[in-house]
C-alpha cells in the first residue's frame, strides 16, 4: 500500500479531517486536524491494518508558531509506515485527545511528549512527567527553553571553570 | 506449577483465602543488581504475589535529543553510541543510515561489508551479555562468566578495528572510520571457528537445564495482541511467534544478499511468548549472526572504506524516519532538518522504552521471583530507555 | 501433578545438571592446565592494540591553529586562542611544509570532558593532534586535567 493510496482512502473517508499533505523529502506526511486524530487512527488501525504505533513525538516550531505532534503508524501486513501530523496552536495549555485507548504504547509516548514539549493529552490515564523529575520547571525540548541555573539548590551546569583557583585548591585538599 | 494461580486453585486455596495479608509497597531499585541499570520498579505486593509493578524511569536521562540539536550531524555519532552501550555499533549504523538516506550519500561496498560484519558481531556480544546476566538473575553464575569470556574476544577485535572497547564511534556517515586490517579479518575468522560450537554448549549449560526451564516457562507471557498494542519489536515480537525482522522484511544495507533464517518462539517448553521463548530466540539469533559473518568475511571487496563526504555533513531540508534492527528491537531515528549544519529536531524511538512499559501488564499476579525473571527476559538497557 | 510426573522432573533436573557440570569441569580442566590468565597489572602490562584511542596529544610545533578540531568536538573540550602572526618575524612552517599564518596563544584540552570519540584527530589537517596509547593519567586535582599543550611537560 503506497502513500497515495492511503491518502486517497483517508480523504474519501474523512474529507474534513485531512488537511492535506506535507511533501518533505524523503518522507511525506499527512496533516490531520488535531481533534480528529483518534478517529483517523482508529480507521487506520481497524480497516487498513496499521497494527502498531511506531512512534509518537512532539516538535516545537516557534517560527510558525505551532506545536506539532507526529504519529508514525506501522503495518506488518503492508510492510509500510504512515506519518500523521497534527498542528496545535503554540500556547501553554495546548492539548489534543489521547490515543491510549487504541495503542497502549501511546501511554508512555504521550507522557514523554508532555514532559519534553509540554503538550497535554486529554483522556490520558496518568499524565505525569516521565524522564525529568516531578518538580522540574519548564519543558526542555521547546526551542525557547533556557537551562535553569539551579535545581533544588544545586548548580545545573557543572562547569568548574567558574570557581576561582583558590576555592578549587581548598576543595581538593 | 510456577504460576500463583495454580497454587491458589490447588489444595492450598481454602487456607489461602482465610489468610489476610497487608499490601506492601516495595521499592525495587534504582540500585538493584537485577534491574540491569538504574531502573526503579514500585512494586505493590500481596504476600508473595505482585499486584502492581510500576516502572519509574529517568535516572539515566542524558538529554540525547536536546544535545543533538546543538551539535552537527557527525558530532551526534558519539552520543548515539551511548544510547545502547552494549550495542554501540548497531546504534551508530542506524544513525549513519538515517543521515545517509537524507543526504543521498552512496556507501562504498567495502564499507557495507565491514558494517554488516561488525554489527552482527556486536549483536552476538549483546546477546551474550543478555544470556549471561539472565543466568545471573536466575542464580546460575557460571553462564555469566562464560558469556563475558567470549564477549571479551569480540571486544578485543573491536578495539583492534576501531580503537575503543565500548564506545567505538566507528560507523561514520558515509562509511566506516577505519579500514579493516588483514589481522582483524584473521582474528574474526578465528573467533567464528571458536564460537560456533560454544552456542550448543551454552544451550546445554543453561537453556535446556531443567531448573532454568522451570523458572522461565509460563512466566511473563506476552501474547500477540499485547505485542502489537505496545508496539514491541525485535526479540520480544519474534519470541511470541511473529516472524518479523527488518533485516529480512525491509532489508537495508546489503542484508538482501545474505542468507539467514529468522528464529521465532514456538512455545516449546510452555506457553508461546514466555521468558524461555525469548531467551531461546536470542540464542538462535547468535547462530544466524555467525552465519551472516561467515558469508561475508571472505568476500570483502577492495575499494575505499568511506564515501565522499565533506568535513561538515550538509543535510538538505526535510525529514526522515529510518528504522534499523538492533539487538533489542527496532531503533528508529526521526530527523527533521532545516538545511543548516545542525539538526532541527532528532527523535530517537528506542525499543527498550516500549519493552519496559509492558512490565506492569505482564507482571500482574506473578510471584516476586518471577518478576525478576520477567525483567531479565525483557533485556533492557537503561541507557536506551532514558536516552 | 502425579508422583510419576514429579519423578520425571527430578530425573530431568539430575540429567541436565550433570550435563552442565560436565561442561564446567571440562572448562575447569582446560583452564587449570593452561595456567593463569590474570595479569599482575602494575608489574606486567597488557599490550594495547595499535590505534587505540587514549590521551590526546597535540604537537604544537605542527599546529596551524585552524580550529577544525574545536569545531568537530561534540563536547567542546578544546579551547584555542590564536593571534595573527607578526609580519616582521621570519615565516614559520610545519613539518609537512604548511605555512603557519597564526600565532598559537593557547591550546587547552579539558581531558575530563573528552569522550575519546576521535573526531578531532580525524579532522586535523596536519595530523598534529592525535590519540596516544597513554591511559594512566589520574590526578588529585580536577584542574590538572586541563592539558596545556603549549607548556606540556610530563
Amino acid at each position: 500500500m503506497t502513500f497515495d493510496e492511503i491518502l486517497q482512502k483517508l480523504q474519501s473517508q474523512f474529507p474534513n479531517a485531512i488537511l492535506g499533505t506535507e511533501d518533505s523529502k524523503p518522507d511525506r506526511a499527512i496533516k490531520v486536524a488535531p481533534f480528529d486524530i483518534p478517529t483517523v487512527i482508529r480507521y487506520l488501525k481497524e480497516e487498513l491494518r496499521f497494527e502498531t504505533l511506531g512512534d509518537l513525538c512532539a516538535v516545537d516550531y516557534p517560527a510558525l508558531p505551532a506545536f506539532c505532534v507526529v504519529y508514525h503508524l506501522q503495518s506488518y501486513a503492508h510492510k509500510t509506515l504512515v506519518c500523521l501530523k497534527a498542528y496545535l496552536p503554540r500556547e501553554n495549555g495546548a492539548s489534543l485527545p489521547s490515543i491510549t485507548s487504541l495503542f497502549k504504547a501511546a501511554n508512555w509516548f504521550e507522557r514523554e511528549a508532555y514532559d519534553m514539549v509540554g503538550i497535554g493529552f486529554s483522556g490520558h490515564p496518568d499524565m505525569r512527567r516521565i524522564l525529568c523529575p516531578e518538580d522540574w520547571v519548564g519543558h526542555p525540548l521547546r526551542k525557547d527553553y533556557v537551562t535553569p541555573d539551579y535545581y533544588n539548590g544545586m548548580p545545573v551546569p557543572l562547569f568548574f571553570e567558574e570557581q576561582t583557583p583558590s576555592e578549587q585548591g581548598e576543595h581538593s585538599k | 506449577m510456577s504460576t500463583p494461580h495454580s497454587l491458589v486453585e490447588g489444595h492450598l486455596s481454602e487456607s489461602v483465602e482465610n489468610l489476610r495479608t497487608d499490601e506492601l509497597l516495595l521499592n525495587m531499585g534504582p540500585q538493584h543488581p537485577s534491574t540491569h541499570g538504574v531502573l526503579r520498579v514500585v512494586v505493590t505486593t500481596d504476600g508473595e504475589i505482585v499486584k502492581e509493578a510500576k516502572p519509574e524511569i529517568g535516572y539515566l536521562h542524558r538529554c540525547f535529543e536536546k544535545h543533538s540539536e546543538n551539535v552537527d550531524y557527525m558530532g551526534v555519532a558519539p552520543y548515539v553510541d551511548r544510547l545502547d552501550y552494549l550495542a554501540s555499533m548497531n546504534n551508530a549504523m542506524g544513525w549513519a543510515i538515517a543521515v545517509e538516506g537524507m543526504v543521498g550519500i552512496e556507501v562504498p561496498r567495502r564499507a557495507e561489508f565491514i558494517r554488516l560484519i561488525v554489527s552482527e558481531l556486536q549483536r552476538i556480544a549483546s546477546h551474550l551479555m543478555s544470556f549471561g546476566t539472565y543466568g545471573l538473575d536466575m542464580g546460575a553464575f557460571t553462564a555469566f562468566l562464560y558469556a563475558f569470556r567470549d564477549r571479551e574476544k569480540i571486544l578485543d577485535i573491536f578495539e583492534m578495528m576501531s580503537g575503543a572497547r565500548l564506545l567505538y564511534n566507528y560507523m561514520w556517515v558515509g562509511g566506516v572510520a577505519r579500514d579493516i586490517s588483514p589481522e582483524a579479518v584473521a582474528r574474526i575468522k578465528e573467533f567464528l571457528d571458536y564460537f560456533e560450537p560454544k552456542i550448543d554448549e551454552y544451550n546445554n549449560l543453561l537453556s535446556f537445564n531443567k531448573i532454568f526451564i522451570e523458572r522461565t516457562k509460563n512466566v511473563g507471557v506476552i501474547d500477540q495482541e499485547t505485542c502489537h498494542s505496545y508496539g514491541l519489536t525485535g526479540v520480544m515480537l519474534r519470541g511470541c511467534g511473529i516472524r518479523w525482522d527488518l533485516r529480512k522484511d525491509l532489508p537495508y544495507s546489503i542484508y538482501k544478499e545474505v542468507d539467514f533464517e529468522v528464529p521465532v518462539g514456538s512455545g516449546e517448553m510452555g506457553t508461546l511468548g514466555d521468558c524461555w521463548d525469548r531467551h531461546i530466540v536470542r540464542m538462535r539469533e547468535m547462530k544466524e549472526s555467525l552465519r551472516i559473518v561467515r558469508q561475508l568475511i571472505d568476500k570483502i571487496p577492495a575499494g575505499p572504506h568511506r564515501g565522499k563526504v565533506g568535513k561538515v555533513v550538509k543535510v538538505p531540508a526535510g525529514e526522515s524516519f529510518s528504522r534499523t534492527e538492533c539487538p533489542r528491537g527496532e531503533l528508529a531515528f526521526y530527523i527533521i532538518s532545516d538545511g543548516s549544519a545542525k539538526p532541527y529536531r532528532v527523535r530517537c524511538k528506542s525499543p527498550c522504552f516500549l519493552n519496559i512499559s509492558t512490565l506492569d501488564e505482564i507482571s500482574r499476579g506473578v510471584m516476586v521471583a518471577d518478576l525478576i525473571a520477567t525483567i531479565g527476559s525483557l533485556d533492557i538497557v537503561l541507557g536506551e530507555v532514558d536516552r | 501433578m502425579t508422583f510419576t510426573d514429579y519423578l520425571g522432573i527430578l530425573k530431568d533436573i539430575i540429567v541436565s545438571t550433570f550435563t552442565g557440570m560436565a561442561i564446567t569441569w571440562k572448562t575447569f580442566w582446560k583452564v587449570t592446565t593452561r595456567g593463569a590468565i590474570t595479569i599482575q597489572y602494575p608489574e606486567v602490562r597488557d599490550q594495547i592494540p595499535l590505534g587505540s584511542r587514549g590521551l590526546l596529544f597535540n604537537d604544537v610545533e605542527d599546529c596551524i591553529s585552524c580550529k577544525q578540531c574545536a569545531a568537530a568536538c561534540p563536547v567542546d573540550c578544546i579551547h584555542i586562542e590564536a593571534d595573527k602572526k607578526d609580519a616582521s618575524v621570519a615565516p614559520d612552517f610545519t613539518k609537512g611544509g604548511v605555512r603557519k599564518t597564526l600565532d598559537l596563544k593557547r591550546f587547552d584540552i579539558d581531558i575530563s570532558l573528552c569522550c575519546y570519540c576521535g573526531l578531532c584527530s580525524a579532522a586535523c589537517p596536519t595530523d598534529c593532534l592525535y590519540h596516544t596509547k597513554e591511559y594512566e593519567y589520574s590526578v588529585y586535582e580536577r584542574d590538572k586535567h586541563i592539558m596545556d599543550y603549549l607548556h606540556y611537560q610530563r
